[in-house]
């Protein structure tokens, strides 16, 4: 990789030259245009040229020049600072309005650069809305499609497309690669997996014309596609079964996530057109034609992270997956300020936060499995509504009883934090987030003159001194209150407490006018908690009312979790009875807003006509102008994505960023042509994989044209394979490596969609990865090291990294070595050796090995020789290593069952410790740790071999000072309990003389946790001896040590290292 | 066949156009390099390494470097001011531990870092430091990732992208937390949309066995003889399968199990805490915080860049009740290891090179936190308004004091820092410009200052 440090010019003393600014990033290069880079220059363009594109233009640029002046270019702003207005201005010492007043440290820039003699480089100006909207104009992917002629006369437009830029540049393409590679690659670009060696043989001998076309049309048959293609979207939508930190009160799973997943996969195996894919993913709530269970697709927009209910951040999350991901628009850009480099004003931003706060979740069963479960759901959902119904009067009642209090709060808003900000509260307190909507609702009150708030606004005009002079002066003709309300203020207040002690009772009354009630009980009162469900009320209550909820809630989702498959629910946005009106959030600050702005498209792509969206949130308007074929960005983003998953890399190198900083295609003309294919085809993604799997491009070797001149040529003008002169080979990422280690030993377990599994709990899952949980809080080292899409993201494109650890996982871990047991488990052991290393290389790289590797497999089979197994002692075999549970009632161990794994050092519930299902219980040579709950102590149970007397002497260690302790105890099978003592940071003898024991009584040493499940680890040190009068059987006796496996893992035989062998190879890896 | 040196070396002749064209190929560049190759920074740092103590849940400023006087004087009296915290407090509660001067320079610590402070002419105490909310985890994503809320990469990932590590045989980025993790897990060590390379490696401290330390470092069903044998048979037929094709990426993989095999044995060699002398072992303590601490140093003496020592699962440092019993045995636990790595860092000459950060997300209120019902709780709040961090070795100007709280501790007044202004002064001191060091990821350049960040100039050396 490149040194990310050196990525600009400056400061590398070996860039003397003049040269591009080269910023190397995974997976993309940017380039951008020749600047000579100066401190000064970099100055202004990090510290001065933001501050006055963001705080200046709008009122000193082209659009409108406030006091004539104009600050959009160095001529003007020298004018302004020749006089010294400028200085004076920004630090607030003029007559200019506060918004031009600018914070000290950007007004001590500001004089910096003053002093430096405003420099500002030839070619850089303030790109003003204007500069945008005409660079907007120009930029290509704003552009409607241009559906070229076919280049040449070539039988097939996506090669005639590409052999004319190789021939622009001098270039020849490469022969096609041979069947056994053409088949292993369209099975992993279409399907994800390894084709099995039968299939390859009967491709390679089928001698017929149409031989690979029926192939590629067999595996977009089968259903492993859609599983494949499911993924790549996955990506997209930053799929997660989890809700990412949610505090302790509420379940972190997602009830739906598995059901959009298995969505998505349908959805692409039947091919359904992609505008309705998208259609649905949106507003499948709001459409007519919509088939039973549509609303799953809706998981893409509430799938994502919860920001512990911070609604913001959940709606910038959405705006994010829906531009990036459908329109390939970095929108979340303009979230604070206008986009720098984009058309896209925080206007527009705000437009789209506008329908996704008119949107609130809903959690809608799809198909509620047997009568008991829907009843029982409905029971679970009735109660909720019933306790939120109640809960809401509560909080609104409370509201209501403080009318003064909040009003008063109105003029201390700075004490009230912004939302997201977790107190803890009690009944008694004020709430921020009622402040908040009281604050909002005199705002709009206003704004739209509302007489009963006429009063209100003019008094708060008011300076606090000299109040109640003013306050007699008050002109009402031009701004009426509502009589009653004039009536009240018919004496002029002293004070403005003194108007809000009037309003408070006002507003309080009973037989007030019905305009008046309307304020404290209408729809759209500040005093109401706002319609949607917890998370969206969360702020609204006293903590323990919102806990009380949550648990209500948290049964309903559990249910849904534990429920069997049959058992399928959509978490769905739905509109809101009453639209929110969208405000400028100015610097993305909710406490700071800006004009009001309709709920509509993005100005960039509406065009001149735009019109703000009429019905409901307006979610189906946007997801129809996102699909409609006029939209010069939803296709094309989507043919660039397919295009870019069968090459590694698109014809446009930023999958989710078409905006005007994006590169031109390297090939324009064939995206334009197959992007209006694609359309013109009813959007069906097969067709275009079709278009683009039967072109000679596709079908192109790796290794390069077969003339060393011409393939070294190729490779020093085009090293990273633009003009596509090559196939760029694909190495597996972590699902595709994982799946095709589960195939070659035949195990893979093939069944379509379900819930999800633990991908790492042993015995492993032979799912395929896809349908491994994924929980965006604890993604597995491996699946890291990996690359995997981080599910908190929207991810165009995975990094692909070559590090240690990654060879590591070949080189060590359970996975892999259970499959190479499982893959040398595949030949036949009665063969001949040489038959053995072809059954190997057959199963895992769909050929047959040649003679030297037959000889060299053969020789580290030699070298390493039989396994030999280390030797316990015989006193080993009457220990087990389990776990049970204490029963206090009968003095007994219950429930003893054995723990099946072991790493060499520990009895555990799996190769991760704690384990998914078991949690922490373990038992080393030493001692161990009990598991999470006490039906889940930690048991060594000794077994007696004959019938004799026994003495225990044993020593019982728990260490730390957190936590209450551990409770352990020594249980016969025969006559129950022995002994027991309670540990906490304390050492304790357990000793036991003279046991008298029958031949198969078993001795338990239980360990369970104290009150709670807190540094539990402990050592014991335990021996049982025979009593001198056992003269018959003089054996040393037992300890817990010394008996203790010294390996129980068998060591993996010379055939499974040659079987892992193969699976680290580089060829089991990367597909030509 | 070209490599990506020859490459770059050409380049210096026809790199504009190369550029141009767009067709450097960054995707191939990034696999087909190591990209945990140390490299230098944007000019030469005073640290090459940091050590980072986390007192996960909030140590209280004033209980530890920032004396206040005036709680005693206000003991029990309810103090003006308007800030709002994640719960009630009442009144103003004196520290319940003694201070006093040390050193030359006679800054006050606390009886809890005695030992500490006996390096205090090293150390620079940073007073007032400042978050953005008073709750534990958007305060911990700012202290480790430089945003309260979004998914970014942690500093020690940043860190990564831009120096690469010294020592390609173990993880460049270590998090160490006895006994699990702390809150939001391992978000604290993200690299979020940076490469998954970069990101930090947890190792539970409470362990003692290399295989519980570090994933995947070795397994017992093979022997060491024979892990060579197929590493040797590996490494002839991936050679063979290199021959003819083009592709750095088989390169990089066939030399990344050679590290690999190597990193097996420099690993258990790292972890091995009987490698050091008894009188060592003695200094640092048998304990699990002396134990953790040790292993640190031995890792940065390796060329690890970056490791983070956390002190618990959960919150350890979250005393909202019995603040004296609590903080007591906290402190207890850290101080001893603390001044023993110094004292050790200074000896191996590492400790101008090593920087030195301690602190946790925020700071606690200097009044006393009330139960529901209005009872005193013996304990303090969280407080993002103002709080203590400080930083030793490096390039840091010790005897220090930057920055102080308001008369009883509450808010940030002079020279307010905020997380920015300390991780722009982290990078800094490693060498690099916090302006300059970005990535570009979803149509913009990050940084990890985001637009924020101030080098404090004056706790530099």
């Amino acid at each position: 990789m490149a040194n990310p440090l050196k990525s600009t010019a400056h400061g590398s003393p070996t860039w003397r030259f003049r040269c591009l600014i080269v910023i190397f990033l995974s997976g993309t290069v940017v380039s951008l245009p020749a600047v000579e880079s100066t401190e000064a220059e970099t100055f202004f363009e990090t510290e001065i040229r933001p501050v006055l594109v963001t705080r200046c233009v709008a009122c000193h640029g082209p659009d409108r020049q406030e006091g004539g002046t104009r600050l959009d270019s160095r001529a003007g702003v020298s004018a302004s600072t020749v006089s010294g207005v400028f200085a004076r201005t920004i630090r607030g010492q003029s007559t200019a309005p506060a918004a031009c007043i600018l914070e000290p440290r950007l007004a001590d820039h500001f004089d910096r650069w003053i002093a430096l003699g405003l420099p500002w480089p030839e070619a850089a100006s303030v790109a003003s809305a204007a500069d945008k909207a005409e660079m907007a104009k120009r930029h290509w992917a704003f552009q409607p499609l241009q559906i070229p002629p076919i280049p040449g006369d070539h039988t097939n437009p996506v090669d005639a497309f590409v052999l004319e830029k190789l021939g622009a540049a001098g270039l020849s393409p490469s022969p096609e690669a041979d069947r056994r590679t053409l088949i292993r690659r369209l099975s992993y670009t279409l399907t994800g997996l390894p084709p099995q060696i039968e299939e390859v043989n009967r491709f390679v001998n089928d001698t017929a014309p149409d031989a690979y076309a029926r192939l590629v049309d067999r595996l977009l048959d089968s259903p492993h596609y859609g599983e494949h293609w499911a993924r790549h979207w996955l990506d997209v939508a930053r799929y997660s079964d989890t809700k990412g930190y949610v505090y302790a009160r509420e379940e972190k799973n997602w009830p739906h996530a598995w059901v959009y997943r298995d969505w998505v996969v349908a959805a692409l195996n039947e091919d359904l057109p992609y505008d309705r894919f998208l259609l649905l993913q949106l507003a499948a709530d709001q459409i007519d034609d919509a088939r039973p269970g549509d609303e799953a697709a809706m998981g893409l927009l509430t799938i994502g992270r919860r920001f512990l209910g911070v609604k913001h951040e959940i709606i910038d999350d959405r705006i994010d997956v829906v531009t990036r991901g459908m329109l390939g628009l970095t929108v979340g850009c303009a979230r604070c300020h206008d986009h720098k480099y984009d058309p896209i004003p925080a206007a527009d931003y705000y437009s789209l936060h506008g329908i996704f706060d008119s949107s609130i979740e809903k959690l809608v069963p799809l198909e509620t499995g047997d009568e008991t479960f829907r009843k029982a759901h409905e029971e679970r959902v009735r109660k909720l509504g019933e306790t939120m119904a109640k809960f809401r009067d509560g909080a609104e009642g409370r509201v209501r009883e403080r009318l003064a209090d909040y009003l008063k709060a109105q003029t201390e808003l700075e004490k009230y934090p912004a939302d997201g900000f977790d107190q803890v509260f009690q009944k008694t307190d004020l709430l921020p987030a009622v402040v908040h909507a009281w604050r909002d609702y005199l705002r709009e009150a206003g704004e739209r003159n509302d007489p009963v708030f006429t009063p209100w606004h003019a008094y708060a005009a008011l300076p606090k001194e000299g109040f109640a002079g003013a306050a007699q002066n008050i002109d009402w003709s031009t701004r009426p209150a509502h009589p009653q309300i004039a009536a009240a203020f018919a004496i002029p207040p002293t004070s403005f407490d003194e108007v809000i002690t009037r309003y408070a009772e006002l507003l309080s009354k009973d037989d007030a006018d019905e305009t008046i009630r309307a304020v404290v009980h209408g729809p759209g009162s500040p005093c109401k908690v706002p319609e949607g469900p917890l998370v969206n009320v969360e702020t609204f209550s006293d903590t323990e009312s919102i806990n009380e909820l949550w648990k209500l809630e948290n049964e309903i989702s559990r249910a849904l979790i534990n429920a069997p498959e049959t058992v399928r629910a959509a978490l769905i946005l739905a509109d809101r009875a009453i639209p929110a009106q969208p405000r400028i959030f100015l610097r993305g600050n909710p406490l700071n807003l800006g004009e009001a702005v309709p709920r509509q498209f993005l100005g960039i792509l509406a065009g001149e006509n735009r019109k703000p969206f009429a019905n409901g949130s307006g979610r189906l308007e946007l997801a129809k102008t996102i699909v409609d074929p006029g939209n010069p960005l939803t296709a094309r983003v989507i043919v660039n994505r397919v295009w870019a998953h069968h090459f590694g890399k698109g014809l446009v190198d930023t999958p989710s960023d078409f905006g005007t900083r994006a590169e031109p295609p390297s090939h324009p003309g064939l995206l334009d042509w197959l992007t209006s294919k694609f359309i013109e085809e009813g959007w069906s993604v097969k067709s275009l994989h079709r278009r683009i799997l039967l072109s000679s491009t596709f079908r192109q070797s790796s290794f390069g044209p077969e003339e060393a001149e011409t393939r070294s040529r190729a490779f020093s003008s085009d090293p990273g394979n633009r003009l596509l002169w090559r196939m760029t080979p694909h190495r597996l990422g972590y699902e595709e490596f994982r799946d095709s280690m589960m195939a070659a030993s035949g195990d893979l377990d093939r069944t379509i969609g379900g819930k999800a599994v633990e991908a790492f709990a042993t015995p492993f899952a032979k799912r395929r990865a896809l349908y491994a949980r994924v929980d965006r809080q604890f993604v597995p080292g491996a699946l890291r090291v990996f690359d995997f899409a981080n599910p908190d993201l929207h991810i165009p494109q995975r990094n692909e990294t070559t590090v240690p650890q990654q060879a590591l996982f070949f080189l060590n871990h359970p996975l892999v070595l259970d499959r190479a047991r499982a893959v040398s488990g595949v030949t036949d052991v009665e063969s001949k050796a040489p038959e053995r290393v072809r059954a190997l290389f057959r199963h895992a790289l769909q050929r047959e090995p040649t003679d030297p590797e037959i000889t060299e497999s053969l020789a580290l089979i030699d070298e390493i020789g039989e396994l030999t197994l280390p030797q316990n002692p015989p006193t080993a075999d009457d220990w087990k290593y389990g776990y049970g549970a204490m029963d206090e009632k009968s003095q007994r161990v219950t429930g003893f069952t054995p723990l099946t794994f072991f790493d060499g050092n520990a009895w555990q519930g799996g190769s991760q410790w704690p384990d998914a299902k078991l949690g922490w219980v373990q038992l080393t040579a030493t001692g161990g740790h009990p598991g999470n709950d006490r039906a889940h102590a930690a048991v060594r149970r000794w077994t007696a071999p004959r019938a004799m007397t026994v003495t225990l002497r044993s020593t019982l260690v728990h260490e730390p000072a957190a936590g209450d302790g551990i409770r352990a105890f020594v249980v016969s099978s025969r006559v129950g309990l022995l002994s027991s003592v309670s540990a906490h940071a304390k050492t304790s003898e357990v000793n036991v003389d003279a046991i008298a024991v029958e031949s198969g009584e078993t001795i338990d040493f239980l360990v369970d946790i104290g009150e709670g499940l807190n540094s539990d680890q402990f050592l014991w040190g335990i021996s049982l001896t025979n009593t001198p009068s056992d003269r018959e059987n003089p054996t040393p006796g037992w300890n817990a040590k010394s008996d203790f496996p010294v390996n129980r893992v068998t060591p993996l035989s010379a055939w499974e290292q040659l079987a892992q062998t193969i699976l680290c190879s580089n060829e089991f890896l990367f597909v030509d | 066949m070209l490599t990506r040196r020859s490459l770059l070396q050409r380049s210096a002749l026809g790199f504009g156009s190369l550029a141009l064209g767009g067709i450097l190929d960054g995707e191939g560049l990034l696999a087909s390099e190591n990209p945990l190759l140390s490299r230098g920074g944007h000019f030469p740092g005073k640290a090459k390494r940091v050590i980072h103590f986390f007192l996960n849940g909030g140590p209280s400023h004033v209980d530890t470097f920032d004396p206040k006087p005036a709680l005693a004087k206000y003991a029990g009296k309810p103090l003006a001011t308007t800030l709002t915290t994640e719960r009630k407090t009442g009144a103003a509660f004196p520290s319940p531990f003694q201070f006093q001067r040390y050193g030359q320079s006679g800054i006050e610590v606390s009886e809890l870092f005695a030992k500490t402070a006996q390096h205090i002419d090293d150390i620079a105490v940073i007073r007032s430091m400042y978050a953005q909310v008073p709750n534990h985890e958007p305060s911990l994503m700012l202290m480790n990732c430089g945003d309260s809320v979004q998914a970014r990469p942690s500093f020690g990932a940043w860190t990564l992208y831009g120096l690469g590590s010294e020592n390609q045989n173990l993880p460049g980025f270590i998090a160490m937390c006895p006994g699990g993790m702390p809150i939001k897990d391992s978000e604290n060590w993200q690299s979020a949309f940076l490469p998954g390379a970069f990101q930090g490696t947890y190792i539970d401290s409470k362990h003692e066995e290399l295989s519980r330390l570090i994933e995947n470092i070795d397994h017992p069903q093979i022997t060491a003889v024979d892990q060579r044998r197929q590493l040797d048979l590996l490494a002839r037929w991936n050679a063979r399968h290199r021959v003819d094709r083009i592709d750095e990426r088989l390169d990089a993989r066939i030399h990344s199990y050679e590290l690999a095999f190597r990193m097996q044995h420099e690993a258990s060699d790292a972890f091995d805490l009987s490698k050091e002398p008894a009188h060592l072992r003695e200094l640092y303590g048998d304990t699990v915080h002396g134990r953790q601490t040790l292993m640190a140093r031995r890792l940065l003496e390796r060329g690890v860049r970056y490791v983070q020592l956390w002190h618990g699962a959960g919150q350890p440092w979250d005393n909202h009740n019995d603040i004296e019993t609590n903080h007591r045995k906290l402190a207890g636990e850290l101080d001893g290891p603390i001044a023993a790595l110094l004292s050790d860092l200074k000896q191996r000459g590492l400790f101008e090179d090593t920087l030195v950060l301690w602190g946790g997300e925020f700071g606690r209120t200097p009044t006393v936190e009330l139960s529901a019902a209005g009872k005193p709780q013996m304990g303090r709040d969280h407080n993002h308004y103002g709080f203590t961090v400080w930083m030793a070795g490096g390039g840091i100007k010790g005897g220090t004091v930057h920055g102080s709280t308001d008369e009883f501790g509450f808010k940030a007044q002079e020279n307010p820092v905020s997380v920015h202004d300390l991780h722009a002064t982290m990078l800094h001191l490693l060498g690099m410009d916090h302006k300059r060091l970005t990535y570009r990821y979803a149509g913009r350049d990050f940084r990890l200052t985001d637009v924020h960040g101030k080098v404090i100039r004056e706790i530099l050396s």
